[in-house]
């Protein structure tokens, strides 16, 4: 079931209802069966292979308690299990498609036959949080959960079940075993946060990706500009379609009491690259450096072997989100940008405090972040190439084009050429669609500003929020079918 | 907080019924969509209603039926229109007033298979949700998109009409964007839609001469919309004829279904006492210059097949 779908609403409404009209000892289980409702949406059978996964985490998390000498070998089986079932629904097929690459390269005359499967939707988030649950309670900062119905709601809570926040069980479980009862300011403050998700998901999100599908679908035939726009438009689309969804995520949850991390901290506004990981996918990011980052050693020790560290974190985080090379370079080249990074970050030290060089490094972080996405949108290796190529050439081209030719329309250049269907008012409600993102954001972004909008008079506020449904009703596609970027992870 | 939120709810409110007002009395302007044309008809009465799909649409010149019979006509067909469309089409314009003598319904097996194989958008639902309280309307919306979506649909103010933005768009308060009024797909006086198009090469030279062995499988809730067609037009005393109008031969002759579909609709024809004209059988099917693709006529075509069609309608 997807958030932007018709069901969903029906579903919300009556999961919500019900969350509050019954009694505390049984929520639980609505919330759970709520949850399992929601994910057989997808593929019902599937259902399964949460069930072991939740089966074998929570025989691993008591045993762990219960033979503390033996607690690693209860780990090991449990990462084993989790780990096991991820590689084969999400690698196998990679694995084996290259063992063939490989043997028709040595003239071999037999080929592995790949499965078919489909991958389960939302594995990789459910996984790792299944793992932080049984590494926290190895490592003694979790107790063992002994009720198996408030565990397998750790799993499965709907509202974080296919595309996170990946939460830690020290935020999470505890937040089942509490009470919640109504809340006026909280059900509205959740109310707004699904509404800005709603609100950069159906407006921003899937307009952008109708101009950017067009593009990706045939590279060839666009002007370079165009690519270069439709990469940009793209980087906005992956972070309004993914924060969206942890907006939603994040509201519903509120609405019924539970807290859930925040997963994006404005992350284009960062200086530098490392900036922008402490913003992006904050939940991920943490994750990696809580149980892979800092087990291998973090910044301590000389300097190879951090920069080892790094690579091999970023290489992970890639493979994380795909089973493909392409997946695999975009994870390589952030972790490559990272080690240039800290290693040149101590010669520019003094220029930190400047607004000019600062606002050069915004930009310039966030033209290499829209470059390396390329590899992350494109079908394959050398579709990401040419794309790359004509994003390069595309500030050059536009400097020439502009000096040397007089009736150069820039506008026309980045709005109409090569058949680039953004133009007249749909262009017009982009704009204005990125403008109240980006500024609002920005406002927000400064403790004096957000604590004089939080003052502000309510009529203003919710004049702002009366206009935002409007604008959502009329602007937001709804008949797109566009799932989630992150699903498919 | 809770007045603010209230105050805020109830503007929301007022709002959304402001809108839902203005898009419903807005739909009823939009004369441009063949379907709205064809509900704003009232109290005229005609000779000849031909009714269908886009076949008839673009495949029926009504000046020529008009000169040859000295009959006045009406094409009732639109684009992508299923027999589900058809029907309240029907049924609206005859509520409205209009009175037809003998009408002419086109049958052939996109009209019979499963809606959502034949048409990209079998029912345009979005023009009809200024008519969800008609009896006609709520059964289609019920059966085409479930009990749901309707009393989303009806009790919600605005909701049915924020979900077709793009055809409901804000634009339209912005007199800056609609300075060039839209040119008329349609003769605004027959209904009819002549395309000069001839049909490409790429087309016409497609190799395919493998004969497709595929199956008719009739769709129940097309047989029960063409049944209701049959049994509004007893009621209205209305002479109901049903017609095929020709497509390509090259591709026509050359699927099992097909022929299906011919002896299904002659069995069925004749079960409901009315006269079934296949007109696919003429020599005039295998003219490539009367095609705009191969289940289209074009201009020349919908002129030559219309004086064909005229002298058959004089002999009977």
């Amino acid at each position: 079931m997807l958030f932007n779908s018709f069901e969903f609403i029906i579903f919300f409404i009556v999961v919500t209802a019900l969350y509050f009209v019954l009694p505390y000892k049984i929520r639980w289980l609505m919330l759970l069966l709520a949850s399992c409702t929601f994910y057989m949406f997808f593929i019902p059978r599937y259902i399964l292979i949460l069930f072991l996964t939740i089966l074998i985490d929570y025989a691993a998390g008591i045993a762990m308690e219960k033979y503390p000498n033996k607690k690693k070998n209860f780990l090991i089986l449990s990462l084993i299990g989790n780990i096991g079932i991820l590689i084969f629904f999400k690698y196998f097929n990679f694995f084996i498609d290259n063992i063939n690459s490989i043997g028709a390269f040595f003239h071999w005359n037999y080929s592995i036959n790949l499965l078919k499967i489909i991958l389960p939707i939302g594995l990789s988030f459910h996984t790792f949080q299944a793992m932080s649950y049984t590494i926290e309670v190895y490592r003694g900062n979790q107790k063992a959960e002994k009720h198996f119905g408030i565990y397998a709601l750790y799993v499965m809570y709907y509202p974080q079940l296919v595309a996170g926040p990946i939460e830690r069980p020290q935020n999470l479980l505890s937040q089942f075993h509490t009470n919640h009862s109504f809340n006026f300011e909280r059900f509205l403050s959740g109310l707004r946060l699904i509404l800005w998700g709603f609100f950069k998901k159906l407006v921003i999100a899937d307009r952008l990706a109708v101009f950017v599908n067009n593009v990706y679908d045939d590279p060839n035939s666009y002007h370079p500009i165009s690519v270069f726009l439709a990469c940009v438009f793209f980087s906005i689309q992956i972070y309004c379609d993914f924060s969206g969804y942890s907006d939603i995520a994040r509201g519903l949850s509120r609405i019924m009491g539970i807290e859930l991390m925040k997963n994006f901290n404005m992350p284009y506004f960062s200086k530098n690259i490392s900036d922008f990981w402490a913003k992006w996918h904050i939940s991920l990011s943490t994750w990696f450096k809580d149980y892979v980052y800092i087990p291998l050693g973090g910044n301590k020790g000389n300097k190879i072997k951090w920069i080892r560290n790094i690579a091999i974190v970023f290489l992970i985080s890639g493979f994380w989100h795909g089973a493909s090379w392409s997946f695999i370079t975009w994870g390589a080249l952030h972790g490559l940008l990272t080690i240039i990074t800290i290693i040149m970050l101590p010669f520019f030290i003094k220029l930190k405090a400047n607004k000019i060089w600062q606002a050069l490094s915004i930009a310039f972080t966030f033209y290499l972040v829209t470059m390396f996405w390329i590899f992350f949108r494109s079908p394959n290796f050398s579709e990401a190439i040419l794309i790359i190529n004509k994003y390069i050439s595309a500030i050059p081209v536009f400097f020439h084009d502009f000096f040397s030719k007089p009736n150069f329309l820039w506008l026309e250049a980045i709005t109409f050429n090569a058949n680039f269907a953004v133009k007249g008012f749909e262009f017009i409600i982009i704009i204005s669609s990125l403008s109240i993102l980006f500024g609002t954001e920005l406002l927000f972004s400064y403790k004096n500003t957000r604590s004089k909008i939080e003052n502000l008079n309510l009529g203003i506020k919710s004049s702002f929020y009366l206009f935002l449904i409007v604008f959502i009703l009329f602007t937001g596609l709804y008949h797109s079918n566009q799932e989630f970027i992150y699903f498919q992870f | 907080m809770k007045k603010a939120f209230l105050f805020s709810s109830l503007l929301l409110i007022i709002a959304l019924v402001f809108f839902d007002n203005f898009w419903g009395s807005w739909l009823k302007r939009q004369t441009s969509e063949k379907q709205i044309w064809v509900l704003n008809k009232s109290n005229q009465h005609f000779n000849i209603a031909f009714l269908g799909s886009s076949r008839v649409y673009t495949g029926i010149d009504i000046d020529t039926i008009k000169n040859k019979t000295c009959k006045t006509a009406i094409n009732l067909g639109c684009d992508g229109a299923s027999l589900m469309e058809n029907y309240i089409l029907l049924k609206q314009f005859l509520r409205a007033g209009n009175k037809i003598d003998s009408l002419y319904l086109q049958l052939d097996k996109f009209a019979l298979i499963e809606m959502s194989k034949a048409y990209s958008y079998p029912f345009h639902d979005y023009l009809f949700l200024n008519r969800l309280n008609e009896d006609e309307v709520k059964e289609a919306v019920i059966k085409y998109k479930g009990y749901l979506k309707y009393y989303f649909w009806s009790l919600l103010p605005c909701f049915k009409y924020a979900e077709f933005n793009n055809f409901y768009n804000l634009k339209t308060f912005f007199p800056f964007f609609n300075r060039k009024p839209t040119s008329l797909e349609f003769d605004s006086v027959t209904g009819s839609r002549l395309i000069a198009l001839q049909m490409p090469d790429s087309l016409a030279f497609k190799n395919n001469n493998n004969f497709h062995e595929d199956s008719l499988v009739i769709n129940e809730t097309s047989l029960f919309y063409a049944n209701k067609i049959l049994i509004l037009c007893k009621e209205n005393n209305i002479k109901c004829t049903l017609f095929k109008v020709p497509m390509y031969s090259r591709y026509n002759d050359r699927s099992h279904s097909s022929l299906m579909s011919e002896q299904f609709l002659v069995k069925f024809s004749k079960e409901n006492n009315c006269r079934f004209i296949d007109f696919q059988k003429m020599e005039f099917s295998s003219k490539r210059d009367y095609f705009k693709d191969y289940t289209h006529l074009n201009k020349n075509g919908a002129g030559s097949f219309s004086v064909f069609l005229a002298d058959s309608l004089m002999m009977k």
